[in-house]
């Protein structure tokens, strides 16, 4: 199982937040990326939580060179040619959100022309008031109407690179990861891996999520960049 | 000098970045020239089999490639795709490989075993390596992305070994030719130590000498 730190951009900035809101500044991202670096840190993710409808290649170009790591970009991913500009920023993967609901042949498309493994799929999901999943999409604003079982069915049978499934409800609150959302993504992505995100507090979910054997990767973004109960910025995770 | 084949997508910044880095200055170029004057070859790869090979042949680097290596025996590091492609056939598509390496490329079938086993492989797998005058470390650890993994068909191009439900090979190794299915652009001090062990050899000489 990989432990994979997320990291929110916005304007060229870092940031992090709350349930999807209230985002705190942390630092340049570049610096961000040296510490990492230096921690080794295994992989990461970095999504552009900033109007993205315009992708900021010149700084994710940035931010890839100065990784000796991988990392899978997420953000304003709607053409197979923004796609391929991402790619040739030096990304690995590119991962893709809102997009596959309005074009529901678009995984497929990018997995044709860029191959399986380059390909992720985010899915944003929260709880309605009746302890529903559902999903939404543009950074938690929009909520879509399609059921999660039958997303989940159609993902699997995709064959994209992996899932990350994301609790908006959990985001941020270092409370633990969902672990009901997992069990229920668990009996639907039989055949794709899947990486959980959302709630992290740490080393303890780290450990029971290794245990379990179910998900492929933990992401994990304010555990790695906030310390204390006041939250300071840390952008370092000693155990 | 050191030419990265760009071949329109991959990941060819980061190999630069890390070329850079260990105090080289390549270039990324697909003009013939380039690749002609070049002392060491790099072809980067991500994305899929045909679209690779379809972007080779548009770019009319199919010959000169195999001219510089197959005859010219100059030294070529075929990243990920770019070992894949040196085979002379790949399940993902129906165009035929550059062939430089007898062998073909297969897709991962879910482990009956471990049926828990998804693909791809993704992340950090630990690989044994053949014991080489070129490469005296016989394990070492790389970041792997990839749903089809190389089969050449002679044992003796195989170059690293590394386990996913089965094993596989991780690298192929013949006389002036290196393939590598991880990512040492991608791979910390592991990766920057491949890539000076390959850049620092004697060029035109064999690797498994």
């Amino acid at each position: 199982m990989r432990v994979i730190p997320a990291l929110l951009i916005k304007e060229n900035l870092a940031y992090k937040g709350v349930k999807f809101s209230n985002y705190k500044y942390l630092g340049d991202p570049i610096n961000i990326i040296r510490i990492f670096n230096d921690k080794q840190v295994d992989e990461m993710t970095l999504l552009d939580i900033g109007n993205n409808s315009i992708i900021n290649y010149e700084l994710i170009k940035k931010i890839s060179n100065e990784a000796f790591f991988p990392i899978s970009y997420g953000g304003g991913i709607d053409s197979l040619n923004k796609i391929e500009k991402v790619l040739y920023c030096g990304y690995e993967r590119v991962i893709v959100n809102s997009y596959q609901y309005v074009d529901d042949s678009f995984l497929q498309n990018a997995i044709r022309e860029f191959g399986s493994s380059t390909i992720i799929a985010a899915v944003d999901v929260k709880k309605s008031l009746f302890g529903k999943y559902r999903i939404y999409t543009n950074s938690g604003t929009n909520k879509i109407n399609k059921n999660l079982d039958l997303l989940l069915d159609e993902l699997d049978q995709k064959g994209v690179s992996e899932v990350i499934i994301n609790s908006i409800d959990n985001d941020g609150t270092k409370k633990g990861y969902d672990y009901e959302l997992i069990k229920l993504v668990e009996n639907k992505l039989v055949n794709t891996n899947f990486m959980i995100s959302g709630g992290s507090r740490g080393i303890a979910d780290f450990e029971i999520c290794k245990k379990g054997g179910i998900v492929s990767a933990c992401i994990a973004g304010s555990c790695f960049v906030f310390q204390g109960k006041h939250n300071s910025v840390l952008i370092n995770y000693s155990v | 000098m050191i030419c990265i084949i760009d071949l329109g997508y991959g990941n060819i910044t980061s190999i630069k970045k890390m070329l850079n880095k260990l105090g080289y200055e390549p270039i990324i170029s697909n003009k013939l020239e380039d690749i002609k004057k070049a002392k060491k070859l790099i072809l980067p790869g991500v994305g899929s089999f045909d679209n690779a090979m379809s972007n080779l042949i548009k770019l009319n680097l199919v010959d000169v490639l195999s001219h510089e290596v197959l005859v010219n025996k100059k030294h070529v590091l075929g990243i990920c795709l770019g070992m894949q492609i040196m085979f002379d056939k790949s399940e993902e598509g129906v165009l035929p490989g550059l062939g430089w390496i007898n062998g073909h490329v297969l897709k991962f079938e879910p482990d009956s075993i471990n049926k828990k086993l998804k693909y791809p492989n993704i992340g950090w797998r630990d690989v044994e390596s053949k014991l080489l005058n070129f490469y005296k470390k016989d394990k070492d650890r790389f970041y792997f992305v990839h749903n089809f993994y190389c089969k050449p068909y002679s044992k003796d191009d195989i170059f690293m070994n590394s386990y996913y439900g089965q094993n596989f090979c991780a690298a192929i190794i013949k006389e002036n030719i290196i393939g590598v299915q991880f990512h040492p652009e991608k791979s910390h001090q592991f990766g920057m130590s491949f890539f000076t062990k390959f850049l620092e050899y004697e060029s035109n000489t064999s690797f498994t000498n």
